[in-house]
This record gives structure tokens, sequence and C-alpha cells, in this order.
């Protein structure tokens, strides 16, 4: 985006918020004499909170809950009980049912968190039908009332604010846009704090994200309390709206179904798209009723949404906010143009095939954090696969800045060992230690936390995540604010010579820009040892020279390295020892230039791996 | 409160009728089960293809008088055309666009599909239940003290012959065998000349085709709406994460555990909670054994 | 004219390079070994062949252009194609791999004749006919993965990789089992690693390096060329 453009922007953003200032005022004239009309603009502001809600969780994590009705579902009950029984304000009680909700959520996260895809929107459906069907069943819980699946019924009391309650339906609207903006901001907070980068890399590849030295548990633990809470606060707005709630219609998987409609219609993972949700398919949706005989069909506007869910899946994945804010993009960019002239052609960045290095060998400075000796040391590490041996009774050792070589056929272990030091895998026996202390069984986040690091053979980049942003997710747990972490995401891509693409997805990346990327990830999280698990695979003759440089300067800044290679003159050039392994076990050890010369390994590369027993 | 030996007789009568209606829902799982062997993707409009086959059934029922069972000799083939043209149109176009292996997209997609389906019913039949009165309805066996409804009987029995000749097929004829190829590797499937876009058409339109059994099973006891679907999908999906992803064996018995347990359960409290007895079952099983009891260990 | 000609072959997995203007030709009657250390590109080339991933060039099969013929139609054009690792159908029996071996509608007449033929090139299979193919060891897998390409009566057969993780025994079975092939009129095109047991079995080879053909020859040509040694060991590189 130009200087010009940014300009605009700001401009623009600054007209939408003195208009979002009077627009309840602008609706409220336009509706007033249509109470129809103001009931779908209320339903649109109460869908657009939940869908906007479930979206944090749902669209940024990519974990599709199925059953945040639950939480709608408690959201009314809490501030419901709380109100008849205690005479609590709603408005308190809103609060008292968020906290619940989000306690429910910590509860189910536990065992759901555990599953992917599919299974884990099967496993909160069955969470939220076993809440619906046990409060169905459920006439009085300690004592209380709460009715089952007969509900329960809020007396009206004319026009009182801290009874939640207003005669005039217009009030209502102001305050589901107070709540939809709160909701909003919140949302919005989140995709640009840390929380949002981690959310988003999790959605892309949760593994790679927990060899970055982030508990992926616990962030997405974090996203379902905010997500649980804010649906909640539209669970009591929901039971002071309608002044009547049953477990049946709270918590109900049409509910459920239709916030995972409206975020998906919308674009998931974005701020505005369940808003853009909201605004299309509950008008619709109403629309549609009406016109096919009034609200005795209930589920008239769902054929509706499913229809329009289909077609999104079919033709628009990503959801029409992508379409919104690319019109959005243009219209600046025409605004510029107008007012400060046309734009000048920018260069494309080209894709260079061979890569070059930065010639000043810009320095991390790590050494400071490096400091200790700090050797891994596997000790008769044993790791079967079913009936197949991945590794067998393999010991090693990488001293404190030393620079190991790692290699062997296909299928020799070479991978499996670097599972096992990084979490993730688990040996059946032998020890694993780093520092001095026992690695074994740690998970990945913890162990890249005690200073290793790993990249991955097949690379594996937050594809929807630009290249700083992916440096930015392994900074982020070192750094205290996100200007700090992209600082330090600079710092890295420039020494892995990655500048000229800071802004791009990193999706559009060649091979060995992705290779770097991984690199330049790695380097972020401030490793003590890393493993580099083919690094030069795949990549352009002309550039191995450029690769082997940077794997030197790397080893320069005080990291000890592991390395996997397939080609021995990369590796004898880079390493100080070399250890092959074969069908598991290691089989030599020693001086690289010994060790490549060795009969045995010649053998076993070129001549038959049967002369091996 | 009855006594021991009573209490003891109700418990048997439970399991006896639950085991009777868990035939039916050993089928559902079984049409959930062979697409998700197939394709790994979950059918998210099961139930709902249930429901429209009940439909059609009925509707055959009522306006031509046949018998309830008699009726999946029309409704089976078009059944089978539409999960065809299903996966064919809606699903398979996905397929060839996503790179992962179980694609969220699909159950988005069925899940489209069913809203539409299950809400097209409610429009075009209202919510009314629907019941068939044939001779089957209420017509009961006694063995010794014990009460066997006929109509789950044949249930039950529809369900043992639908297994028995799905896992006849499944291994003794070329097609059948190429569609469990293509579920254990599509690529050598394809090697060997084996189409498995079209392969996936038949798991599709087959599975389609079994809730044309459970259907004509399903009617001459129980109530035809446009609700049904949602309620014996979830039980499906109990009954295959319980049986085992992808075990047709799994889903039999699957099945019939899930009945028994309902129907033991709805002795001692009300019937409702079974449905969250089966729930806390499921997700038991979800978190420590998340293949199943019969199912395969994925990598 | 040869039976398989692939020309200029270019094969790329989205950004990274795996194969670069390869030009291999297979005769009638030849079993041809294609060489080179991981990720040179072997692997793709096959797959390239039998349409498993899409390249730009030219593949070319008794005279008929492959391009744009799905992988599934190819067997029934003679060209069958065992992948690296075997790749058995594992929770279905031997004998049930085997006979898919020959689902063309084409092969179904013939399908008893030719589980006849395969189980006497592959007597032990007889005996496993009932097992699950998971259950079976390494060797036995491979020379089903060979027995059911046979099963499709193809006239020209690549093998993926036919040696990994064998035991010195089973290398020398498949490599005898693999000159029987021939010797049936199955032209064969190999991956292997090893060089020496490669050019051993086959009449001529080609020998990858970073997905560019480095070297090509008969097999006593190649044994004997200086530059195998460091090509093949990666200590070239410049």
């Amino acid at each position: 985006m130009r200087d010009e453009e940014r300009r605009v922007a700001l401009g623009l953003a600054v007209a939408a918020a003195i208009a979002l200032a009077f627009l309840p005022a602008l609706i409220r004239t336009l509706l007033a004499d249509h109470a129809y009309w103001n009931q779908i603009y209320v339903w649109v502001l109460f869908f657009a909170m939940c869908a906007t809600a479930w979206n944090i969780i749902g669209g940024y994590a990519r974990q599709y809950s199925f059953g945040h009705a639950a939480f709608l579902g408690i959201g009314a009950y809490v501030s419901t009980l709380l109100y008849l029984n205690l005479g609590v304000s709603p408005w308190i009680g809103m609060l008292a049912g968020g906290i619940a909700a989000a306690l429910a959520g910590a509860i189910i996260s536990y065992p759901c968190f555990r599953l992917r895809g599919a299974f884990f929107s099967l496993a909160t459906i069955a969470f939220a039908e076993m809440l619906r069907v046990w409060g169905e069943l459920t006439d009085r819980l300690f004592g209380i009332l709460v009715n089952g699946a007969r509900g329960l019924v809020i007396p009206p009391v004319g026009s009182d604010f801290w009874a939640f309650q207003f005669t005039e339906k217009a009030s209502y609207a102001y305050v589901a846009y107070t709540l939809l903006l709160i909701t909003l901001t919140i949302a919005w907070a989140v995709k640009r704090s840390r929380l949002g980068y981690y959310l988003a890399a999790i959605g892309d590849d949760e593994e790679a994200v927990q060899s970055l030295g982030v508990d992926t548990a616990r962030i997405k633990l974090i996203a379902l309390l905010i997500s649980a809470f804010l649906t909640a606060v539209a669970g009591t707005f929901y039971a002071q709206l309608v002044l009547f709630i049953t477990p049946t219609r709270a918590i109900s998987l049409d509910l459920s179904v239709q916030m995972v409609i409206m975020a998906v219609m919308g674009g998931l993972g974005t701020v505005f798209g369940p808003l853009l949700g909201a605004i299309i398919l509950v008008p619709v949706g109403e629309l549609t009723r009406a016109a096919l005989g009034g609200s005795t069909l209930q589920g008239a506007h769902l054929i509706v949404y499913g229809v329009i869910l289909m077609l999104v899946v079919r033709f628009a994945p990503k959801g029409i906010e992508a379409f919104v804010a690319g019109a959005f993009r243009r219209l600046i960019a025409a605004i510029a143009d107008r007012l400060y002239g046309p734009a000048k052609a920018q260069d494309d960045v080209v894709n260079a095939p061979i890569i070059q290095l930065p010639e000043a060998s810009s320095s991390l400075g790590l050494q400071a954090v490096a400091g200790g000796a700090v050797p891994l040391v596997l000790a008769d590490v044993t790791k079967r696969f079913g009936g197949a041996v991945g590794v067998k009774g393999v010991s090693l050792t990488v001293q404190p800045g030393e620079v190991v070589g790692l290699i062997g056929p296909n299928g020799s272990g070479k991978t499996t060992i670097f599972n096992l030091v990084t979490g993730y895998l688990e040996s059946q026996s032998g020890s694993i230690a780093f520092a001095g202390r026992p690695i074994a069984g740690l998970p990945p986040h913890r162990i890249n936390r005690l200073g290793i690091a790993r990249t991955f053979q097949i690379v594996r980049p937050f594809t929807s995540l630009t290249v700083a942003e992916n440096v930015m997710v392994a900074a982020f747990p070192r750094c205290t604010t996100a200007a700090a972490a992209r600082t330090e995401a600079l710092r890295c891509l420039a020494f892995v010579g990655l500048s000229h693409r800071v802004d791009t997805i990193a999706d559009g990346l060649s091979t060995g820009e992705r290779k770097r990327l991984e690199l330049a990830r790695a380097l972020a999280t401030r490793p003590r040892l890393l493993l580099m698990d083919e690094v030069m695979g795949g990549l352009d003759q002309r550039s191995l020279p450029a690769m082997i440089d940077l794997v030197q300067r790397i080893r320069a800044e005080g990291i000890s390295l592991l390395i996997i290679e397939h080609k021995l003159k990369v590796i004898t050039s880079v390493t100080d020892r070399i250890v092959m392994l074969h069908l598991g076990e290691k089989i030599r050890e020693g001086a690289a230039c010994e060790v490549v010369s060795d009969p045995l390994v010649i053998d076993i590369y070129v001549g038959g791996a049967a002369a091996v027993r | 409160m009855p006594g021991g030996g009573a209490m003891t007789e109700l418990v048997i009568q439970g399991a006896l009728s639950g085991l009777l209606i868990g035939g039916v829902y050993g089928l559902i799982a079984l049409g959930l089960n062979l697409v998700f062997g197939t394709m790994r993707v979950v059918n998210f409009a099961q139930g709902t293809l249930l429901m429209v086959a009940m439909f059609m059934s009925y509707w055959l029922t009522a306006k031509t008088g046949l018998h309830p069972y008699l009726t999946p000799l029309l409704t089976l083939p078009a059944l089978f055309g539409l999960g065809y043209l299903i996966q064919l149109w809606l699903v398979s176009p996905l397929l060839a666009r996503e790179k992962a292996r179980e694609p969220m997209s699909v159950l988005l997609m069925t899940l489209g599909l069913s809203l539409v389906l299950e809400n097209s019913a409610l429009m075009a039949f209202s919510a009314d239940y629907k019941t068939v009165q044939v001779g089957q309805t209420n017509a009961v066996w006694f063995i010794g003290d014990y009460i066997i409804s006929i109509a789950r009987f044949w249930g039950l029995l529809a369900m043992a012959s639908t297994v028995a000749l799905l896992w006849a097929f499944l291994t003794r004829t070329d097609l059948g065998r190429a569609i469990r190829a293509v579920g254990q590797d599509r690529q050598v499937a394809r090697l060997l000349g084996i189409d498995d876009r079209v392969i996936y058409n038949f798991a599709f339109g087959i599975s389609t085709a079994i809730m044309g059994i459970a259907a004509a099973a399903l009617l001459p006891f129980y109530y035809t709406h446009p609700a049904v679907g949602t309620t014996f999908l979830l039980k499906a999906f109990v009954i295959v994460v319980l049986g085992g992803l992808g075990s047709m064996p799994g889903a039999a018995l699957g099945g019939l555990a899930v009945g028994v347990i309902e129907g033991v359960v709805g002795i001692f409290t009300e019937a409702a909670m079974a449905q969250i007895v089966l729930f806390a079952v499921f997700v038991t099983m979800l978190f420590f054994r998340p293949a199943g009891l019969l199912g395969v260990e994925r990598k | 004219m040869p039976l398989l000609c692939v020309s200029k072959l270019t094969v790329h997995y989205g950004g990274y390079l795996a194969l670069r203007d390869v030009s291999i030709e297979v005769r009638q009657g030849e079993i041809v070994c294609v060489m080179g250390a991981n990720g040179s590109g072997k692997s793709t080339l096959l797959n390239a062949i039998s349409g498993l991933v899409e390249g730009q060039g030219g593949v070319v099969l008794e005279g008929r252009s492959l391009q744009g013929i799905p992988t599934h139609e190819r067997l029934a054009l003679g060209l069958a194609h065992v992948l690296e690792r075997r790749r058995l159908f594992p929770y279905l029996t031997v004998l049930e791999n085997l006979q898919l071996g020959a689902y063309l509608p084409t092969l179904r007449g013939a399908r008893a004749q030719a589980l006849e033929r395969v189980e006497s090139l592959f007597p032990i299979l007889r005996e496993r006919r009932h097992q699950l193919a998971q259950s079976l060891s390494g060797g036995e897998q491979q020379q089903v993965a060979i027995a059911r390409a046979m099963m499709g009566n193809p006239r020209f057969l690549m093998l993926d990789e036919p040696f990994l993780g064998l035991s010195p025994y089973m290398v020398e079975e498949i490599s005898l089992v693999i000159r029987a092939v021939n010797q049936e009129g199955v032209t064969v095109l190999f991956n292997e690693q090893s060089v020496q047991l490669s050019l051993g079995l086959s009449h001529r080879g080609y020998i990858l390096e970073s997905g560019r053909l480095a070297l090509s020859g008969t097999s006593a040509g190649l044994l004997a060329d200086p530059r195998l040694h460091e090509i093949y060991m990666g200590l070239s590189y410049a």
C-alpha cells in the first residue's frame, strides 16, 4: 500500500467512525414506523455478534465448533436464573453467564482439542446435545427452578434499564449495536495481537507452530474462552429480547449451525466476515420466511441458508469478505489516484531462482543467548513403528558449537531421530538429554523453549500468512510487542536473504525461499541447537554455495547443528563429524572425510545395500 | 419398586427391545461408514437422506397401498441415483480441489444439503408425524415372558441381511473389492485401472441406497417426519465412533450396542436420558480410543 | 522405434523443480535402470510416466502419446507401475490384491490363467493366498506387488525401488523374478539407488542428479565410467 493510499484509508476510517456513531439514530429514523424491519435489524446484530464470537475459535484457528449454542444457552440461563432468583440485574448476569460459559469451555476443551477436523466438530455437537437434553429433563437444579423443557419466562416489567427490559424495541437495537461493536473490537484486537497470529498459524499447521515453542493447546483454550464468553453475552441479550428461554430453542443445533454458516459465508478468520454474513443471511432468510407463508414455517430460511452455504463452499471458499475487501482496496487506490495522481508502476519482485545472500554478514547476535555448554546426548534410543524398526539402539552426541551430519539411505531413520529429539515421537527405550536434562516425553513446544529448533523435510510454511508474519509467530514468545516481533522477524529474514519478500503471502514462495523461510522461523526462536532436515533438497545447483554459506553463518552465531543431508559434497564441506545410519542403526561415526571414504559407506551408497550383513 | 426378579426381567426386556431397534441404527451407521471408509469424508446429510428415503416409502405406501417392506424395490434404485449424483455434482469438485485428506469443506457442503432437504420436506409435508399401519405395526411375539415387536424383529433381520449382502458384495465382486481398494490406497488403485472418482460415486450411491432399506424397516413402527434425520444422524455418529471408523462389523455391532444402551437406560429413567449416556460414551470413546473398538489404528 | 520414449520431461512440485528436461528411451525387451541419490528425481520420472504427477514434455508409449490420458487408463495401454514400498492394499488378502491386478473388464476373462501364471512365478503366494497383505514380510510383499502388476498383463513394467529394505537373499530372489518377467517378453524400467545391483541386472542405465540427466549408457560402460562415483555420492555440485 502506498503512503497516499494509507492516508485515504485513514480518512475513510475516520469517516466510517463518525458514520458509525450516527448510524443507530439514522436507522432508528428510517425504521421507526417499520417494526418488522426493526426486528430484522436487531436479529442481524444479534447473529453478527454470535458469528463473530464463533469465528474467534472456529475461523481464526479453524476449529469448527458445531456446539456454540451451548455457550449461548449457558449465558441465557445464568443471567435469567440470577435475575429470577436473586434479583441480580441481567447486566451483571451477562458477565456471570460469560464466565460460566468460559468455564464450560475450559472443561470441554480438554477432550475436544485432542481431536482434529470433523471429529472435533462431532465432539462439540455431542457436548451441546448433552447439555440440551439434560436441560430439557431437569426441573430443579440444587432446588432452583429451571423448569426443564417448559423453559423460563422473564416477567415483563416495562422499560427498566437495570432489568434489561425496554418497551421500545429500538432500544434493543441500541444495546445490540453496542454489544456488537464491543464484540467486533475484541475480535479485531485478538486478530491483531500475538494471539491472532498464533491462531492463524494454528489454522494452517498446528504441528509446525508447536515446533516454534508455542503451546498450541493453551492458545486454542484462550481463544475458546474468549469465544465462549462473547457467545454467552449474546445469549443474555437473546434471553432479554425474547423474555422466554427453553433449552430446545437456546441450545439448538440449528442455532450452532447458523453461526457456522454466517462465518463461513462471510469469510472464515476475517474480522468483518461474520458481520457481512449476518447482514446478508438474516434479511434474506426473513424475507424467504415471509414470502413463503410467515412464521408457521420455522425452516424456510434454513433452505436459503443451506443453498447459500453450498454455493459458497463450492464457488467462494474464502467467503465474500475477500470480494468486499478487494473492492475496498480498489476504491481506496482509485481515490488516492484521483487525489494524488496515479501511482507509479511498482516493480514486481522477481522470483529469483538462484539464492543470493546479503553481502555483509549481518550477525543475529545470538551468542549472548547461546552461552553455556549444552550438548545433546542420545543414549541407546530405540523406536519401533508397529513391527517395523524406526531406529534401534542409536547413541549420538552433539557437542556445543559442533556441526554434525546425519546421513544414510532412504528409510534409515534420520528423520525419526529428529522427531524423537523434538518431541514429535516418543521412544520406547533409551534416553535423550539436552543441557544435561532429560527431554524425552516433553511436548514439542517445551523442547523448543529449551533451545532446540528444527526445520521440516517437507517445508511447512503458514500459507495464509505473509513471510514476515510467519517469522513473527516464532519471535512472539520472546518479544513483548508485535512491533518488536516484526523487527526481530525482519532481522532473521535479512539474515537468510529474504528481505525482498517480507510482505509476500508465504504460499507464493519458491522451494528455495520456503526452505530459507523455515530457517528464519527456526532462528527466530533463538535456538542453541538447530536440526536441519534436508535444507538443500530440491535446490538449484547454483544455489548450493549460498546455502552452504548460510549454514556456516548460522554456525558462526554459536548455534550447534545437526544436519540431515544427502549430498555428500555438501555435508563434508559443512560438518565436523558425520554419523551414518543404516536400517535404523548407527553403523559409522567419525570425521566427515573419513566416513565418506569408508568402503562400507561407499558400498551402501554406491554398491548394493545387500553388502551389509 | 419391582422386586429383584422383576427388575432383571425388565432389564432383559429393555435390552431386547433396544437390540431390535439397534438393527436399524446399525444400517444407518453402515451407510455413514461406507462413505467414510472409502473417501474419508463425513457425510452430514446421511440422516437427512434417511428422512428422504422414509418419505419416499411413506408416499409409495400411502398412494399405492404397497406394503412398506416392498417399497425398497422402487426406492433403492432412486436413492442410489440420488447418492451417485450428490457425489458427482457436489462432493467430487471439492475433493478435486482440496489437498487435505479429510477436508472440512465436504462436511460443510453436506451440511448445506441436509439443511435444504430437511427444511424443504418441512415445507412440503409439514412437521406432522406420519405413521403407516400395517399388520406388523402392533404385532408381537411372546418368548417366555418377553415381548418381541415383530416389526422391530424384521428391522433387525433386514440389518443382518444387508450387512451380509454388503459384505459379500465388498469381498466377492470386482466393484466391491475396488471400493475397498480405493479406500486403502487411491494411487495404487488408479495404477490398476480403477477410476477412483467413479468408485466414489458408487460408494456414495450405495451408502444412500442402504437408507432405503433402513427406511422400509422403520416405516411400520416409527414416525416419518422431516426432522427424523437429525435424531438418527447423531446416533449414527456415536455408533460409528463406537464401532470403529470404516469398520463394517463395527457399525453393525455398534448399532446393536447403542440400541441396548438406550433400551436399558430407558428402563431406569426417562428415555431422553439415554441420549446423554450415549453422548457421554461417545466423548469418552473419542478421547480414549478414537479409532473405535473394532477400528484400525490410523497413522 | 523404442517402446517408451520420454522427451524433455520437466516436473514442478509447487516451486520445486523435481525434474528438468529429462529424455530417456526404453527399447522392446530391455531392462533399463534409473539411478541416482535420494531426491534426484528417480521416482518423479516414473510417476510422470504413469501419470501420477503431471509434467511438461513428451511421454510416448508404443508410438502413442500418453498426454492427457488419465492414470487409470494407462494399464489398458500395457503400462504397469509398482510404487515404492510395495503399497499393497493392507487389509485385503493376497488373493484379493492379485484379483484387483486384473480389474479391467478386458482382463477379467483370463484372470484364472493370469493367476496361475503369477503363482507359478511366485510359488510362495499360493500358500499366502488368504493372508492379509499387511501380515507378509517385506520380500513377500514385494513379490505380491510385482505379481499384482503382472496380473494386468503389461508389456511395459516399471518398478520403483524394488529392493528397498530387502534382505540379501530376497534381493537375489526379486532380481531373478525381474529377469524371468523380462524373459517372458515384458520390458522393464526400474529405479534403484545401488549402482552395482542395478547395473548387474540391467542392459542400460540412466543416472539422474538433482533432477537432470547426468550420465547414461550401457551397464558395462557406466560401471567403468570414472564420473559415476563422484556424481553418485553427491560429491560434485559445481
